[in-house]
C-alpha cells in the first residue's frame, strides 16, 4: 500500500538529483533548471503530507512556492540576459567580476 | 494496486527527466527533460488528490517556465563556451555532498512518524478556494505584490541603458 513514505523518498531523491546538478554543472541555465527541480521536489513532499494529513495547508504552501518560483525564474533569466550582453558566456566560472 | 503502478511509472519518469536534465550536453535537451519532470510531478499531484495544484503545475511550470527557459536558450544561443562539466575533483565532491544530503534527509526523515490517513473527501477546488480567500488572504495578497515587483524588476532589467 502506498504511503507518504514513498512520496517522501521520491522527493528526497529528486532533491538530491537537483543538488548534484547545481554542484556539478557549470552551465548557468542548467544550474537554474536544477534549482527549479529542487523546488518541485519540495512541492511534492508538501502535497503528499497535505493529502495524508487530510489538511489543505500543504497545497496552499505549494501555491505560494509556485508564485515565488515563477517570479524567481523571471528575474533570474532577465539577469542572465543582461549578464550575457556584458560577457557572452553561460559558464559560471567566467562570471567573476566581483572576485577581488 | 493501480495507484502503486501509476506512482512507480510517474516517479520513475520524474527521476529519468531529472537525470536527463543534469546529463544533457545540449541545453535544449535539458529543457525537454525538465518538461518531463514537471509533467510527471503534475500527474503525481493528481494521484495525491490535488487536481487544482496539478493544473497550476501544468500551466505555470510545464507551460510558462519551460517556455521561458527555451526563450532564453534561443535568445542567447550558445556557440562557444558551452559550459563544460567541472573538473573531476569538483564533480565527485559535488556528488558526494549530494549523497550526504540525501542520506541526512532520509535518516532524519525516517525517524519522524509518517502520517497515514484516508483519502480526503470533498471537492478539492472548493475547499482550496474557500481557504485561499479566508485564512490565506494575506499570503495571497503578498504573492500578488511579489509578482508585480517581479514584473517591474524585469522591465527595468531588460532596458538596455541600465545594463
Amino acid at each position: 500500500m502506498l504511503s507518504s513514505l514513498h512520496y517522501f523518498v521520491l522527493s528526497a531523491i529528486l532533491f538530491a538529483i537537483g543538488g548534484i546538478g547545481v554542484l556539478v554543472r557549470r552551465n548557468v541555465i542548467v544550474m537554474f533548471m536544477c534549482v527549479e527541480m529542487m523546488l518541485n521536489a519540495v512541492n511534492l513532499a508538501l502535497i503528499a503530507f497535505s493529502r495524508y494529513l487530510n489538511s489543505v495547508d500543504g497545497q496552499m504552501l505549494v501555491l505560494l512556492v509556485m508564485a515565488v518560483a515563477a517570479t524567481e525564474v523571471v528575474v533570474g533569466l532577465a539577469i542572465l540576459v543582461a549578464l550575457y550582453r556584458q560577457r557572452p558566456t553561460t559558464d559560471v566560472d567566467e562570471m567573476n567580476l566581483l572576485k577581488g | 494496486m493501480l495507484e502503486t503502478i501509476l506512482f512507480a511509472c510517474f516517479g520513475l519518469a520524474a527521476i529519468a527527466g531529472a537525470v536527463w536534465v543534469i546529463l544533457g550536453k545540449n541545453v535544449t535537451w535539458s529543457a525537454l527533460g525538465l518538461l518531463i519532470n514537471f509533467c510527471s510531478l503534475g500527474a503525481l499531484y493528481i494521484l495525491l488528490n490535488a487536481p487544482f495544484v496539478a493544473l497550476i503545475q501544468f500551466i505555470v511550470y510545464a507551460g510558462a517556465i519551460v517556455v521561458m527557459f527555451l526563450f532564453v536558450i534561443m535568445l542567447i544561443m550558445v556557440r562557444r563556451g558551452e559550459g563544460e562539466d567541472r573538473k573531476y575533483l569538483q564533480r565527485y565532491a559535488g556528488i558526494a555532498l549530494a549523497a550526504l544530503l540525501v542520506a541526512g534527509l532520509l535518516y532524519f526523515g525516517l525517524q519522524a512518524a509518517m502520517p497515514q490517513g484516508p483519502m480526503p473527501q470533498g471537492d478539492n477546488v472548493q475547499i482550496l478556494g474557500v481557504a485561499l480567500f479566508s485564512g490565506y488572504l494575506l499570503p495571497l495578497q503578498m504573492a500578488g505584490v511579489l509578482l508585480l515587483i517581479g514584473m517591474i524588476a524585469v522591465v527595468v532589467l531588460a532596458k538596455k541603458k541600465v545594463v
